[in-house]
């Protein structure tokens, strides 16, 4: 497992209140991870100490660019800044060129990188116009693509779905796992747990500063002991037993269906068995509860306040 | 320090502003007035010196007039002896026979040397012209009235002059100041339109956020400086393009050696270079400590005063350039630029001084540069509000 950027108990305060508070994380080459939790948990602060924007009170970072702990190269890294901001009165074009070309890339590379990925983000016909005349939606793709334009190693991309209408946040995602399949490591910072949680392999979970959860995200859901089922039955069926058995909670009953939580140290293999074999089954659900629950839930059991309004 | 960075950011900041209408404006629209200032100018001359001033005279002494005529044979002034009564006269003044009329007698050309001259329209008199052409018929006429002959009186009046030059031998030319004082204010009109520019541009970066992603490609240090240079470069365009078009005025109006003196003219232009690259670094500084154009206006008004100022007493640097304190102030990086222009125009600096306020200049402007990209650096999250003391002090900690 080779790592290509390391953090290690990094720690920021402004004005005597700690916004980021001892978190480690490590990224691993090649993959996507995630920086999830709430707004105002300290991600946007995390990513401008790592990009050298803002100065840890302690803590060091580490970048593996070529295998060898190295000083930032500012060339290999790409960057989506949480709050957006390009020329708004230059060619769309020309600030890209211009953007690909102080990350080392030769000025006609940059334009020929520009303009193909245009094309990509259907927005070949804008090269020529001056920035403040698209719209929200087509300047975040631009500012995409100021990003990735050179092909950096690694690829911070600070809350990149904001703003977005679902098509293309839909599209913005297999963007993402195309950089991925290129090579190109990519971080994503994001409250929005459910829209990043289909593309990350490994997640590092914050609230208010501090790390909730972090690792590989299979595993997470995987320790997580926590199933989420849906059943339908015949009518009339009496699944009153069911809240008799061990870590077993009815969330909503209705006449034919019921959606069940079941938690605990029994195996979901006995609790399934034993429902089949005393209703009438027509139809049964499991899955792992989604990336967002589990956050709320870790944090809590550890007696952190979670803003919910705050998690998309 | 990347020169290659220096060198991307200078062209951008060179081109992206060369295109935008407000540098066009003013750089083809100050010329226009340079044009104009100069063609208004030499016409009012013309107009002045071609125009004839049909003046009446009342000679109330023995023998003034013939004097006077004597003297005012071959000027614009014509001369008339009025002999009839003076209400007929003034009723000519007004009917526009007379431009006016003056009256002389003994007790004003020799004793209180107050003469009245009467027009119809007071305010439009052109005293200048006559007080010039009557002073020496009167000093002959008193001189006379003294008992001297004709020749004593012109040995008496023989005109007196002082012509200073220097050891060499050199007598000074008009132009030696005229280039220096000319290059002064280019420099002072470049640094208002072009710095107002630059710190705009800078407080734009900060304000639309582009700044975070330009910093996390290159250094403080590189943006700030090739932002200087970007800039420099433009404003060193403009002003050569106000330069050729007022040499061009000046030549067509009049004799282009009295403007320009080739011994002055490297020293000025290496002050004028390195003058204006510090005064645009400081402009570039004041604007990464604003947050918005609206504070920024107000800061480049204050800041603009500070190499404006030894213009203010450019009379005393001219008159004493070499002066303990004009020295000290031509040393001093924001007043050095304008003060040691007019210094170059008003003496013959010696080389070492020329040399080291020119090192002065360039290593205060890369102080200030330098000064410019940590404060741009601390400061591009802090653009909700301008920057306290107390911030730019934790910023050098």
């Amino acid at each position: 497992m080779e790592h290509i950027l390391r953090v290690n108990n990094l720690t920021k305060s402004f004005a005597g209140k700690t916004v980021v508070d001892s978190i480690s994380f490590a990224v691993e080459r090649g993959k996507i991870m995630g920086l999830l939790g709430p707004n105002g948990a300290g991600k946007t602060t995390a990513i401008r100490m790592i990009m050298g924007i803002l100065s840890p009170n302690a803590g060091t970072i580490n970048f593996y660019l070529n295998g060898n702990a190295t000083t930032m190269d500012k060339s290999k890294i790409g960057y989506l800044p949480e709050e957006r901001g390009l020329y708004d009165d230059a060619k769309v074009l020309e600030s890209l060129t211009y953007l690909g070309e102080l990350k080392g890339m030769s000025r006609a590379k940059a334009k020929e990188e520009s303009l193909k990925w245009l094309h990509k983000v259907n927005l070949s016909e804008y090269g020529q116009q001056k920035l403040e005349k698209l719209s929200k939606g087509m300047q975040q793709k631009i500012q995409f693509i100021a990003a990735v334009l050179h092909k950096p190693a690694l690829v911070m991309l600070d809350e990149p779905f904001s703003g977005l209408d679902p098509i293309n946040q839909d599209f913005l995602k297999d963007t993402i796992l195309e950089l991925q399949k290129a090579g190109i490591t990519v971080m994503i910072s994001a409250h929005q747990m459910s829209l990043v949680e289909e593309l990350c392999d490994s997640i590092f979970m914050i609230n208010k500063g501090k790390q909730v959860l972090s690792g590989d995200l299979e595993k997470i859901k995987s320790d997580f002991k926590e199933h989420k089922i849906a059943i339908k039955f015949a009518p009339g069926e009496d699944i009153s037993f069911l809240e008799q058995l061990p870590g077993v909670k009815i969330e909503e009953q209705r006449r034919n269906s019921a959606r069940l939580r079941h938690t605990g140290s029994t195996l979901i293999n006995n609790f399934l068995r034993e429902i089949s074999d005393r209703i009438n089954l027509e139809e049964i659900t499991v899955e792992k509860p989604p990336l967002h629950d589990i956050f709320i839930q870790t944090a809590r059991e550890r007696g952190e306040v979670v803003e919910e309004h705050e998690i998309g | 320090m990347k020169l290659a960075d220096v060198y991307k950011i200078a062209r951008w900041e060179f081109l992206k502003t060369l295109r935008s209408t407000t540098f066009l404006v003013l750089t083809f629209i100050i010329p226009l007035f340079i044009v104009a200032a100069g063609g208004i100018g030499f016409f009012v001359q013309m107009g002045l010196e071609s125009e004839e001033l049909e003046v009446a005279v009342i000679d109330e002494t023995e023998n003034f007039y013939p004097i006077l005529e004597d003297h005012l044979a071959d000027t614009q002034i014509i001369l008339t002896d009025f002999e009839g009564e003076e209400g007929e006269l003034v009723k000519e003044v007004e009917e526009g026979v007379f431009d006016g009329y003056l009256r002389f007698d003994d007790e004003a050309l020799l004793q209180t040397g107050e003469i009245p001259y009467y027009v119809s329209d007071a305010r439009d008199m052109n005293v200048g012209v006559l007080r010039g052409a009557i002073n020496q018929p009167v000093q002959v006429y008193r001189l006379q009235h003294l008992g001297l002959s004709a020749e004593e009186i012109e040995k008496a009046s023989l005109p007196v002059n002082i012509s200073a030059r220097s050891i060499e031998g050199e007598e000074p030319q008009i132009s030696d100041f005229l280039a220096p004082l000319a290059l002064a204010m280019m420099l002072l009109l470049a640094v208002i339109f072009s710095g107002q520019v630059l710190m705009y541009g800078v407080i734009k970066e900060k304000k639309n956020r582009i700044v975070e992603i330009l910093l996390s490609s290159v250094s403080s240090l590189d943006l700030m400086l090739g932002k200087v240079l970007g800039y420099g470069l433009l404003g060193l365009m403009q002003v050569t393009i106000w330069i050729f078009v007022g040499l061009a005025v000046v030549s067509f109006f009049g004799d282009i050696s009295h403007f320009v003196n080739l011994r002055d003219i490297i020293p000025s232009l290496l002050v004028f270079i390195f003058g204006y690259l510090l005064l645009a670094s400081l402009f570039a500084t004041v604007g990464s400590i604003m947050k918005e154009a609206e504070s920024g206006s107000q800061a480049h008004g204050l800041v603009i005063m500070i190499p404006i100022l030894p213009l203010f007493i450019s009379g005393l640097i001219i008159t004493s350039p070499n002066s303990l304190w004009v020295r000290i102030l031509s040393f001093l990086p924001p007043f050095s630029p304008v003060t040691s222009l007019l210094r170059i125009g008003a003496t013959t600096l010696p080389l070492w001084e020329i040399i080291s306020i020119i090192l002065v200049l360039i290593i205060s402007a890369l102080i200030f540069v330098k000064v410019g990209a940590i404060i741009f650096e601390g400061g591009i999250l802090q653009y909700d509000r301008n920057l306290s003391f107390k911030d730019v002090r934790q910023m050098f900690r």
